[in-house]
């Protein structure tokens, strides 16, 4: 098994080589979750051998009665624990973590991102690794509060993790979904917010600044973790110590998108970081750092 | 025309139904006793969800309760259902295809709660819903059995559900039927197409219609999506003069388009009047001023029937069989509206 730091460093270096391949991608998000990420898989989470194929199929079709369609979800094994990205954007970093932590073809990155393939650019729930189809934002955690309770009811062992974007506590529907989870007490699902401050437009400060986002969290009965999204040891804390606790506990992961290459740190400040169509100066020096990362 | 009242038909027979169903949970958003389900919540507690008002979350949230075996049936009024979580009801359950049942109370003129409670444009918005289907009650025999219907589906159903004094119109042995209409009369001059509480009215009009020697095809559906069952094609092709469809629901995107589409699509070519509200909102009053005010009653199917035929039939008040008067603040409707 991969090193957990190193797993962070293949999740940068795929979604790099992705955005050059496909002149374009979502690099600063995985670049800023690349280590709750690889802390998740690698430290965390109880998945299960993955039960999907190393080479996924192509795509056969949305679900209908009669035929589901493929789940992405059986990339992510049979449990006991769930991870559920939430923000579909975050698709690519998911596919280079599958391949990182050996549940998915390497090959799958360039073959199954093709027209007519399962690894789109915005991930469904058919593409492997992502659990619902949650590409508008804010829906995946109502969906995970469900699930928790459901899960509980039937008395199924393990955690349902979440992630969330800071963006989507933009969106009223996260904070209904928080009421419901405390009035739960919940003690199955596990929340992580990926803190970059930034969204489409620019940096959140300036779009719409979210405030004390932990007093927020903790006036809604959160138990917050508010630790550094690049530190290993700290995640890995946070979450060890979150798997104790009775009520609904949100991991808040400062992160900094720009992690790893040089350019991107220009890209936040011009305000143009949430989607990279790379320049041709920026290409070459994604590659040059891409060489020695 | 004296039909059998039935006082809160969904009350006991929603309970009994799910005795010996353990997968079924109610989800309610704030209006439990107003969707007849508060004894439900007594009896069965640790299958009933309260989410206060947060009808989002409820959407996604009964997603998750059916990715994992279960059978929500989310109780609230129809409106509050598929306006402010349609991207949710999109996303969360129709893409994936999920059984959850929509229970949809006070469809369209149904409340006297005002254009912020009436749901007049719900079957426009869902027939577009890919995965969805579409079911409507019109009796208490369709509020009966419409749940064994829903039950069956592989995939989400929208229900639009009567509550409180509802007639019985059809024989409480002849249960609802997925996707077939009940012939209710046969004829050949027009041919009548009527919905939920529409068909009520249909039926106060069509004895007077046939007294002065209208012929009239008349059919009732109760399944609005999918729409294609081949006596619905039939009579459309069948009548002379053309068609009327009557529906609780804007004249855009409802029954009466479907069935447009239906005689484009197989070629019929008649004339089509679409009783129903004229692309407007309504406000708040009695069903029974509702009806009269956007001409979705007896009357209005008769003035339809004389535009066809180019013929005065000189039908009076009093040859349309009574209507029955619910009092807006009757006992059966004692909870919130």
């Amino acid at each position: 098994m991969m090193q957990t730091k190193d797993v962070a460093n293949e999740i940068r270096k795929h979604t790099a080589r992705w955005t050059i391949r496909a002149n374009g991608g979502y690099l600063a998000q995985a670049c800023g979750s690349a280590e709750i990420l690889s802390t998740l898989f690698n430290d965390v989470l109880d998945l299960g051998k993955s039960t999907g194929p190393f080479m996924p199929s192509e795509f056969i079709g949305v679900p209908k009665p009669g035929a589901p369609g493929t789940r992405g979800e059986s990339w992510l094994g049979n449990g006991p624990d769930l991870l559920v990205i939430s923000p579909a954007h975050y698709a690519t970093a998911m596919y280079s973590a599958l391949v990182a932590t050996g549940r998915m073809d390497e090959q799958a990155l360039i073959k199954c991102s093709k027209d007519g393939q399962l690894l789109e650019m915005i991930g469904a729930e058919h593409s492997p690794g992502m659990v619902v189809s949650s590409g508008s934002l804010a829906t995946a955690l109502s969906v995970c509060v469900g699930r928790a309770i459901a899960r509980q009811k039937l008395n199924k062992p393990g955690f349902i993790w979440v992630f969330l974007s800071d963006g989507e506590l933009q969106e009223g529907a996260t904070w209904e979904a928080l009421q419901l989870a405390k009035a739960m007490k919940l003690s199955n699902l596990k929340i992580v917010i990926d803190n970059n401050g930034m969204q489409v437009d620019g940096q959140m400060n300036n779009v719409m600044p979210l405030g004390a986002i932990e007093d927020k969290l903790r006036a809604f009965g959160c138990e917050v973790y508010d630790i550094d999204g690049h530190n290993l040891e700290e995640i890995n804390l946070a979450c060890k110590s979150a798997l104790q606790d009775d009520s609904l506990s949100v991991i808040l992961a400062r992160t900094k998108p720009w992690t790893g290459f040089s350019f991107l740190l220009d890209r936040w400040e011009n305000n143009k970081l949430h989607f990279i169509r790379l320049t041709e100066i920026e290409k070459e020096i994604l590659t040059k750092e891409l060489a020695v990362l | 025309m004296g039909y059998e009242i039935v006082n809160r038909p969904h009350v006991e027979n929603f309970i009994n139904w799910s005795k010996d169903k353990p997968k079924v949970l109610v989800v309610t958003a704030d209006l439990t006793n107003s969707c007849e389900v508060g004894k439900w919540r007594d009896i069965y507690p640790e299958r009933y969800i309260s989410m206060g008002m947060a009808e989002q979350n409820m959407v996604s949230f009964a997603a998750g309760l059916a990715r994992e075996g279960f059978e929500p049936w989310l109780h609230t009024f129809a409106v509050f259902l598929y306006r402010r979580p349609f991207d949710q009801l999109h996303l969360s359950v129709a893409y994936p295809n999920l059984p959850v049942r929509f229970v949809g109370f006070l469809p369209g003129i149904t409340t006297p709660g005002g254009v912020t409670h009436q749901a007049i444009d719900d079957i426009n918005a869902l027939r577009g819903v890919p995965n969805m289907t579409i079911l409507e009650t019109g009796d208490a025999t369709e509020v009966e059995s419409v749940l064994d219907v829903a039950h069956k589906i592989d995939g989400p159903v929208y229900i639009r559900m009567l509550r409180g004094e509802v007639s019985r119109i059809f024989p409480k042995a002849e249960a609802m039927q997925f996707n077939q209409a009940r012939v209710l009369s046969n004829g050949f001059d027009v041919t009548v197409i009527s919905s939920g509480i529409s068909t009520e009215e249909a039926l106060r009009a069509i004895p007077a219609l046939q007294e002065h020697g209208v012929s009239v095809q008349h059919l009732h559906i109760s399944t609005l999506k999918p729409f294609d069952d081949p006596q619905v094609i039939e009579s459309l092709k069948s009548a002379k003069h053309g068609i009327i469809s009557m529906e609780n629901h804007s004249v855009i995107g409802g029954l009466g388009s479907a069935v447009a589409d239906l005689m484009a699509e197989h070629g019929i070519g008649k004339k089509l009047i679409k009783i129903g509200l004229k692309d407007t909102y309504a406000h708040g009053a009695s069903q029974k001023y509702l009806l009269q005010k956007y001409g979705l009653g007896a009357r209005s199917l008769i003035e339809a029937t004389e535009k066809l035929m180019d013929k005065d039939l000189k039908i009076s008040e009093e040859e349309l069989s009574q209507t029955r008067v619910i009092d807006v603040h009757s006992t059966a409707k004692a909870e919130a509206l």
